[in-house]
C-alpha cells in the first residue's frame, strides 16, 4: 500500500469507512438472498400452487378442431360447441345438496363426486371439473337447478355426422380433443391447431373480481383436411359390404376403392364397424382397421403376382400350353388343384381364367426363387404400403423360409401373410400400367378459406412391370371376367378385369374369399378389393361370394362418377330360356350358356351334363349361372355334336368321344391338332372319330 | 499506455460484469421471446450490442487518466446540467415522463450519465473541501447535487435522483461524515417527509402506497409487485428451466426485461440463479471496493465510492422492488436489465474503475 499523505481526512478512518461499506453491501446481499430463500422455499409451495391460482386464474381455450372432409367437401368429422360442468368449490353453499343434484342431472357418482368437491374447496381450489362434454340435456337440466358455484364453459366435441360410415379411415378423438387412431390422429398436427387461454384475475377466494381484467388470448383454430374418400362410393361399398355378410352369415369383411392412378382411397370399410360418436362403448377390436393392420392368405388373387412376373421375365407366353393333370408334385409333397381331376391341358391365360393352381406352380418353378421374391417385394408386399393410416402391417414375407415347397404355393397365394391394402396396390400396378403407386387417404390440408395449404399426392412409387407385360395381364385379368372364374364381376357395358380369390384358414372348413378386379380396363378408373371372412353355407368360392359385392360396387361407383359405358348396351333380351344341356358334353354346354348370355357353374367330376339348375325351359335373367352336375357316366343323347378336341391330350380325348357315346381312332400322340368329322357336326351313337395328335401343337 | 498498468487492473471486476452480462442476455433472450409467434431475439442482440460498444466506451475511460476527469470537472459538471435541462426542454416521453433524448436512431438517457458525471465532479468538489466536520461542509455538497438531483426529480425519474443522493451519501459517509451529522440528516429527512410527500405526484404515492400493502389495488399498482413476486416464488430452488417459467412466457411479468428482470431470472434459474447473481455483484463490489481502498489518492477513492454507491444502491432498490422490499421506482439492475444508456454508462463507470485502480501506484522512474 503506497498512499500519498497529503488528504486533510485520515487515513484510518476513511479504511474503517470502506471496510463499513463494504459490511453493508454483504449484509444487504444477505438480506436479499434471505428474502428470496423466504419467497422461494418458505412461500414457495404456497405461492407456486394456491397463490398462483387464487390471484388468476387460467383457463386453456381448445382451439376448434379442423374439419375432416370427404373429397366432394362433404364433412364427416366436425367439432361443435358443447358445455362443460366446471364447479367452482369456494362458491358452493351446501356440497352435499349440490352434489346430490349433480349426480341425478349429470348421472354420475354421488359419493364421488361429493368427496371430489369437498376436496377441492378444502384446497381452496378455483375451478374444477364436473362432467365434460355433456349432452344438450344434461346442460339443460343442469341450467334449470341454477345452482350457485356451478358454471358452464364452453368446449369442442367432435361429431361424426355419418355415424358409421368410414369409421376405420376417420378414427376418433379422445376427451381433449386429441386425436386417438385413423386420421384424426395421423393429421393431428393439422387438425388440432393451437391453445389460447383466458387469464382471468380473481380474488383470494378464486372469486372473479367484477372488474378483472381477462386476458383472452385467442386460440388457433386447426386446419381441415380433405380426404381422398368419396362418400358416395364409401357408402355404396358399406351397404354392399353388409349386404353380402348378412345374406353368407359371414363374420366380417373388407371393401377397399382405389383409383388405380393416384393410389387415392375412394372407400375403405371394414365390417363390422362402430360409431365413433361412441367409440368408447364399443369392444376395442372393433376399431382395429383390418383393411391396413391385419394380414391373411390372399389365396389366388396373389396370382396376378405370380403371372405378371412370369411374363415380365419371358419364362412364359400368353399362349404356351401347360398340362393340369389336377395336382403337381414338388419335392415330394402333393399339391392339389382346386378343381378335382385337374383342368387338363390350357394355355397360359386358361391357366390363370381357371385359377390353375397346378399351372401356377409350373410358372413358378421356371421363374425361380430370386426373380419371384423380386417381383413380390417390387409389387410391395413385405413391406408397408406407407399408407396415412395408424398400425400398417407388414405382411409376412421371409425369402430365407422360402423353400421349393413353399416357392410352389406362394405362387397360388398360400403360405404368404399380406394385408388387404397390399394387395389392392399391387392390382392397381397391373392397372396403371405397371407403375406401383403409394395409396393414400389424405387430398389435401385446406384452411378456412378452403384454400389448399398442402396437397397430398405421393404420386407413383416405381416400375414394377413393363407398360406392355401390364397390357397382358389386362387382357388376361379381363378374360378372367368374361372366360373363367370370375365371371360373377361381368357389369353390362363396360370392360371389367378381375381375380378371384379362395383361401382355406388353419381351421379346416373356414375360408376366406376375395374378389378385386378394376374397370373400365382401357382406361382403369376403379380398383376394388372385395375379402369376405368366413363366410357360411354353400359354395365357398371367391367368385360366386365376393364376385357379387365386386360387380355392384363397381357398377354402381362407374355409374355414379359418370363413366361412360365402353360397350354398345347388349340387346335387351329380358329373361332368358334356359337351354337343355343335359347329356351334353360339359365344354359344349358351357359354349351354349355363354351364347345364351348366361354363366355356369360346374358341380361333380366327369364330362357329361347330368343335372342342371333350373331346368330347360325355366326363365331366368341374364347372367344368371346355371349350375352343371355332372359325372362319369356315358350319355345317350342321340345324335351328338362332336366336341373340339383340339389341344387336348390322347387320353383327354378318348374319355371325351367315349362319354358321349362315340369310338375313337388315334393316330399319332401328342395333342389334338384335327379331327374328322370336324367339330359341331351332327352324328349318331357309335360314329368313330379320326383325331390326329402331334408333340408341336 | 505503460504496460506495466495492465498488470494492475483488477480482473475480477471486468469477468463478474462479463459473467453478469451473459446471464442478462439470457434473460432477456427469455423475457422477450415470450411471444414464440414472433421468436424475435432482437432484444437481445442489442444488448449485446450495447455490451460492445460499452467496451469500448470502457477503454476510452481507461486510457485518460482519472485525472484528467477530476481536472475537467467543471466542464463535465456543466455540460450534465445542460444534457438534463434539454431533456426537460426537448425531450421524448416514455412512460409518463420525459427522459430521452433523440440521437439518431437511438435515445439517450442523460439521468444515467448524469451518475457518472456527479461521481467524478462531486469526487472532485469534496476533495477540494477536506473536511466534513461541519453543516456548511455538508450543505455545500447537498448544494453540488442539488441542481442535478432536482432536475432529474422534474422529468419525473425519482428513481434516479435517489440514486444520486445514495452516491453522495455514500462518499460522505467514507470521507468520514460525523456520526452526529449523520444522525442530524437522518432526523431531517425524516421530518422532511410529510413535505415531501406533498410533493410527490399521484403516481408516486400510489407507488408508496402500495409498496405498503399491494394488496391495496392488486391489479393497478400492484400487480408489479404481486405477479414478480408469484413468478420468483414459483422458480423455487432450480427454476422452471429458461424460457419455461410460465409468468414469463404468458406475459404475467410486466416490463420483465428491464425493471423486473430479476422476477425471470428467479422464475426459470430458481434460487440458485439468484444466489449465482448476487454472488457476483457481490464479488464485483468486494473489488470495486478494494479497488477504493488501495487508491493512491483520495479523488480516486471518492470516485470509485461514488459509483460502488450507485451499484450498491441499485442493486438493493431493483432487487428489492422485485421481491417486494422496496417501492417501485425504475430504477435499472446494473448489468442485466435491458437498456442502452445504462449498459454504456455502467460500462464506462466500470473503465473508471478500473482506471484508478491501475494507476494506484506511483509510477516510479
Amino acid at each position: 500500500m503506497c498512499g500519498d499523505n497529503r488528504m486533510s481526512v485520515p487515513q484510518t478512518v476513511i479504511k474503517r469507512r470502506l471496510v463499513l461499506l463494504l459490511l453493508f453491501s454483504l449484509i444487504i446481499s444477505f438480506i436479499l438472498l434471505g428474502r428470496i430463500f423466504w419467497i422461494q422455499f418458505v412461500r414457495g409451495e404456497e405461492l407456486k400452487h394456491r397463490a398462483l391460482s387464487q390471484w388468476t386464474s387460467d383457463v386453456p381455450i381448445e382451439p376448434k378442431r379442423g374439419t375432416i372432409f370427404d373429397t366432394k367437401l362433404n364433412p364427416l368429422s366436425i367439432s361443435a360447441t358443447v358445455d362443460t360442468v366446471v364447479a367452482s368449490p369456494p362458491d358452493i353453499k351446501d356440497i352435499e345438496s349440490t352434489a346430490a343434484l349433480l349426480a341425478t342431472a349429470l348421472n354420475i357418482d354421488r359419493v364421488n363426486i361429493e368427496e371430489t368437491l369437498k376436496e377441492a374447496k378444502d384446497k381452496n381450489k378455483g375451478a374444477i371439473y364436473i362432467k365434460r362434454k355433456i349432452t344438450d340435456e344434461e346442460s339443460e337440466a343442469i341450467r334449470r337447478l341454477d345452482l350457485s358455484g356451478i358454471y358452464f364453459t364452453k368446449e369442442n366435441k367432435r361429431f361424426y355426422p355419418e355415424r358409421n360410415l368410414c369409421s376405420h379411415v376417420l378414427g376418433f378423438t379422445g376427451i381433449d380433443s386429441q386425436g386417438l387412431d385413423g386420421v384424426e390422429l395421423i393429421y393431428e398436427k393439422y387438425l388440432k391447431g393451437s391453445p389460447g387461454r383466458i387469464v382471468s384475475e380473481t380474488d383470494a377466494l378464486s372469486r372473479r373480481l367484477p372488474f378483472g381484467v381477462d386476458k383472452y388470448i385467442p386460440p388457433e383454430d386447426g386446419l381441415d383436411l380433405v380426404l381422398t374418400i368419396d362418400k358416395i362410393i364409401q357408402h355404396i361399398a358399406e351397404r354392399e359390404l353388409e349386404k353380402a355378410l348378412a345374406e353368407h352369415n359371414a363374420k366380417k369383411g373388407i371393401v377397399i376403392v382405389m383409383d388405380p392412378k393416384s393410389g387415392e382411397i375412394l372407400a375403405l370399410t371394414n365390417k363390422p364397424d362402430y360409431d365413433p360418436n361412441n367409440y368408447s362403448k364399443v369392444p376395442q377390436q372393433l376399431w382395429r382397421n383390418s383393411a391396413v393392420s391385419d394380414v391373411y392368405e390372399p389365396g389366388s388373387t396373389f396370382k396376378i403376382v405370380t403371372a405378371s412376373a412370369a411374363l415380365e421375365e419371358g419364362v412364359t407366353h400368353l399362349e404356351d400350353r401347360f398340362y393340369d393333370p389336377g395336382y403337381v408334385i414338388v419335392s415330394g409333397v402333393r399339391i392339389g388343384c382346386w378343381y378335382h381331376g385337374g383342368h387338363g391341358s390350357q394355355t397360359f391365360i386358361q391357366i390363370v381364367e381357371n385359377s390353375c393352381n397346378p399351372g401356377f406352380v409350373d410358372v413358378a418353378m421356371k421363374l425361380g426363387k430370386e426373380k419371384f421374391i423380386k417381383y413380390i417385394k417390387g409389387f410391395g408386399f413385405g413391406e408397408t404400403t406407407g399408407i396415412d393410416l395408424p398400425g400398417e402391417a407388414k405382411g409376412l414375407l421371409d425369402p430365407s423360409k422360402v423353400g421349393p415347397v413353399e416357392l410352389a404355393t406362394i405362387s397360388f397365394g398360400q403360405g404368404i401373410s399380406v394385408t388387404p391394402v397390399q394387395l389392392i396396390s399391387s392390382l392397381a400396378t397391373v392397372a396403371n400400367d405397371g407403375k406401383l403407386v403409394q395409396p393414400h387417404v389424405a387430398k389435401a390440408i385446406i384452411n378456412k378459406d378452403g384454400k389448399a395449404i398442402h396437397e397430398f399426392s405421393p404420386g407413383s412409387l416405381r416400375q414394377v412391370i413393363s407398360y406392355d407385360t401390364a397390357q397382358e395381364m389386362k387382357s388376361i385379368l379381363e378374360s378372367v371376367v368374361t372366360n373363367g372364374t370370375g365371371g360373377r364381376g361381368k357389369i353390362e357395358g363396360y370392360r371389367v378385369a378381375g381375380k378371384t380369390g379362395t383361401a382355406e384358414k388353419y381351421v379346416p372348413g373356414k375360408y376366406v374369399v376375395s374378389y378385386m378386379g378394376f374397370a373400365p380396363v382401357d382406361d382403369p378408373k376403379l380398383a376394388i378389393l372385395v375379402i369376405i371372412d368366413e363366410p357360411s353355407g354353400g359354395l365357398i368360392y371367391g367368385g360366386t361370394i365376393a364376385g357379387p359385392v365386386f360387380q355392384k360396387v363397381m357398377e354402381d361407383s362407374l355409374n355414379y362418377l359418370g363413366i361412360k359405358p365402353e360397350l354398345p348396351p347388349i340387346e335387351e333380351s329380358k329373361n332368358i330360356k334356359v337351354p337343355d344341356l343335359r347329356n351334353l358334353f360339359i365344354e359344349d354346354a358351357k359354349k351354349i350358356l355363354i351364347q345364351n348370355g348366361l354363366s355356369a357353374r360346374v358341380e361333380g367330376e366327369g364330362y357329361v351334363v347330368t343335372e342342371q339348375v333350373p331346368m330347360p325351359g325355366a326363365e331366368i335373367k341374364k347372367n344368371s349361372t346355371v349350375i352343371l352336375k355332372l359325372s362319369d357316366s356315358r350319355t345317350n343323347k342321340d345324335p351328338v355334336t362332336i366336341p373340339d378336341l383340339k389341344g387336348r391330350t390322347v387320353k383327354e380325348s378318348t374319355d371325351i368321344i367315349n362319354a358321349i357315346g362315340l369310338d375313337i381312332k388315334i393316330v399319332g400322340t401328342g395333342y389334338a391338332i384335327k379331327q374328322n368329322p370336324p367339330p359341331e357336326v351332327e352324328v349318331g351313337l357309335g360314329t368313330t372319330i379320326m383325331v390326329e395328335f402331334s408333340r408341336n401343337p | 499506455m505503460d504496460s506495466k498498468l495492465l498488470k494492475n487492473i483488477e480482473y475480477p471486476i471486468l469477468i463478474a460484469v462479463i459473467l453478469i452480462t451473459i446471464m442478462s442476455v439470457l434473460i432477456i433472450s427469455s423475457a422477450t421471446n415470450a411471444n414464440i409467434s414472433e421468436g424475435s431475439f432482437r432484444t437481445a442482440k442489442m444488448q449485446i450490442i450495447w455490451f460492445g460498444v460499452g467496451l469500448v466506451a470502457m477503454i476510452f475511460m481507461i486510457l485518460v487518466d482519472y485525472h484528467s476527469f477530476a481536472h475537467w470537472s467543471n466542464i463535465i459538471y456543466v455540460l450534465n446540467i445542460l444534457a438534463l435541462l434539454l431533456v426537460i426542454f426537448k425531450g421524448e416521453e416514455g412512460g409518463g415522463a420525459q427522459r430521452w433524448i433523440d440521437i439518431g436512431p437511438f435515445g439517450l438517457q442523460p439521468s444515467e450519465f448524469a451518475k457518472l458525471a456527479i461521481a467524478i465532479t462531486l469526487a472532485r468538489h469534496m476533495e477540494k473541501k477536506k473536511s466534513l466536520k461541519t453543516l456548511k461542509d455538508l450543505l455545500s455538497i447537498f448544494m453540488h447535487v442539488a441542481g442535478p438531483v432536482l432536475l432529474i426529480a422534474k422529468q419525473p425519474d425519482l428513481g434516479t435522483s435517489l440514486v444520486i443522493l445514495a452516491m453522495a451519501f455514500g462518499m460522505m459517509f467514507v470521507a468520514g461524515l460525523d456520526y452526529k451529522l449523520l444522525a442530524g440528516i437522518t432526523t431531517a429527512g425524516i421530518f422532511s417527509l410529510p413535505v415531501l410527500w406533498k410533493l410527490l405526484k399521484p403516481y408516486q404515492k400510489g407507488r408508496i402506497l402500495v409498496f405498503i400493502n399491494p394488496y391495496l389495488d392488486p391489479l393497478g399498482k400492484g400487480y408489479h409487485v404481486i405477479q414478480s413476486k408469484i413468478a420468483i416464488g414459483s422458480g423455487k430452488l432450480f427454476g422452471k428451466g429458461l424460457f419455461q417459467g410460465t409468468q414469463n412466457q404468458l406475459d404475467f411479468l410486466p416490463v420483465k426485461h428491464t425493471d423486473f428482470i430479476f422476477a425471470v431470472l428467479g422464475e426459470e434459474l430458481g434460487f440458485l440463479g439468484g444466489i449465482v447473481l448476487l454472488a457476483l455483484y457481490f464479488i464485483f463490489l468486494y473489488y470495486t471496493i478494494k479497488v477504493a481502498f488501495k487508491a493512491r489518492d483520495l479523488i480516486g477513492t471518492y470516485m470509485v465510492i461514488g459509483l460502488a454507491s450507485m451499484w450498491t444502491f441499485q442493486i438493493l432498490v431493483n432487487i428489492g422492488m422485485n421481491i417486494g422490499i422496496m417501492p417501485v421506482t425504475g430504477i435499472p439492475l446494473p448489468f442485466m436489465s435491458y437498456g442502452g444508456s445504462s449498459f454504456l454508462m455502467n460500462m464506462m463507470a466500470v473503465g473508471l474503475v478500473l482506471n484508478v485502480g491501475m494507476r494506484r501506484q506511483k509510477i516510479r522512474f
